[in-house]
């Protein structure tokens, strides 16, 4: 399936015009299963409160920034705890091109960071693997189809990065030595988001 | 004073995939000095080399950002739900 459906898409764009002048922001919520089920949630853009509040530490208002209320963020982490996983998360550009910003690149990154870390962990595993099958030659068959599935999770993963890398270009040698770096940032979440048990999943999904 | 922590996916990977916790502790500053000092690799995620909860972070209790009770001071009782939850923001590039 699509990341968005044409619907889904035709609800980001009505929300985009409705909060114009302010960035609209939101997310699609997707809970895995035989019949996945789908939930487009438009949040609450908080940037003008925040800005009203303290212009020294949010310095930008809605037009060019947006900050999801907190009364969306708890409900998202409820529906986390219900199984649903944050797909994507979208927000407008206000009178400017629809590009991937500094800080939509900077998040890419992250990800980046997570599925290099994943492909590490799962190129050890088939080498663990196929050694262990090497060792036992009698009863190879019993790992082979962890092997097969160890092999197809690392090409997809590799695919991933490699289309991630389309979007934000390679971590400097510097951001894959600080991996906390991704946290230091206010903007942050779009990132790590993290994965299933923190892996990378549900972080990566967040890219379009 | 038995409190029910939830740990947002992102930071998951420190609580071995727990997603919900139980703290003892009288305010958040101890929260968090418990939750730290249980799960190692929380530290640095939640607050800065200074002890100050980065501004990415945002904690509530019973539904409420902390900023909005005692920060850090807030109290806590027995049963109280603290959320933590990573901010999402973003927005146009200025040049």
């Amino acid at each position: 399936m699509a990341l968005l459906t044409e619907a889904e898409l035709d609800a980001i764009r009505k929300h985009a015009e409705a909060d114009y002048p302010a960035e609209a922001c939101g997310v699609l919520l997707v809970r895995p299963g035989a019949v996945e089920e789908r939930r487009l949630r438009a949040c609450r853009n908080i940037q003008d409160e925040l800005h009203a509040k303290d212009p020294g530490r949010f310095p930008r208002t809605a037009r060019t920034a947006y900050y999801i209320a907190h009364e969306d963020l708890l409900d998202i982490g409820r529906r986390e705890g219900e199984g649903f996983e944050v797909r994507v998360i979208y927000h407008s550009h206000v009178d400017a091109g629809a590009y991937f910003s500094e800080t939509d690149r900077r998040a890419r990154q992250a990800v980046l960071l997570e599925v290099y870390g994943l492909q590490k962990t799962l190129v050890a595993a088939r080498t663990a693997a196929r050694q262990e099958s090497d060792a036992r030659r009698g009863q190879s068959s019993r790992l082979q189809p962890s092997q097969a599935e160890l092999t197809t999770e690392l090409t997809a993963a590799t695919a991933l990065s490699r289309a991630i890398e389309g979007y934000s270009g390679l971590p400097t040698a510097d951001q894959r030595r600080q991996i906390g770096w991704l946290f230091d940032e206010t903007w942050f979440f779009d990132i790590d988001f993290a994965g299933k048990g923190g892996g990378v999943s549900s972080f990566a999904d967040r890219c379009p | 004073m038995a409190v029910n922590v939830y740990i947002p996916t992102p930071f998951r990977r420190a609580t071995a995939g727990a997603p919900r916790v139980e703290v003892d502790a009288a305010d958040m500053k101890e929260l968090l000095d418990a939750l730290e000092g249980r799960y190692e690799g929380l530290r640095g995620l939640l607050r800065d080399a200074a002890g100050q909860v980065h501004h990415h972070v945002n904690l509530y209790v019973n539904g409420e950002e902390i900023g909005a009770l005692q920060g850090t001071a807030t109290r806590l009782k027995d049963g109280d739900e603290v959320s933590i939850i990573p901010a999402l923001a973003g927005g146009v590039w200025l040049s």
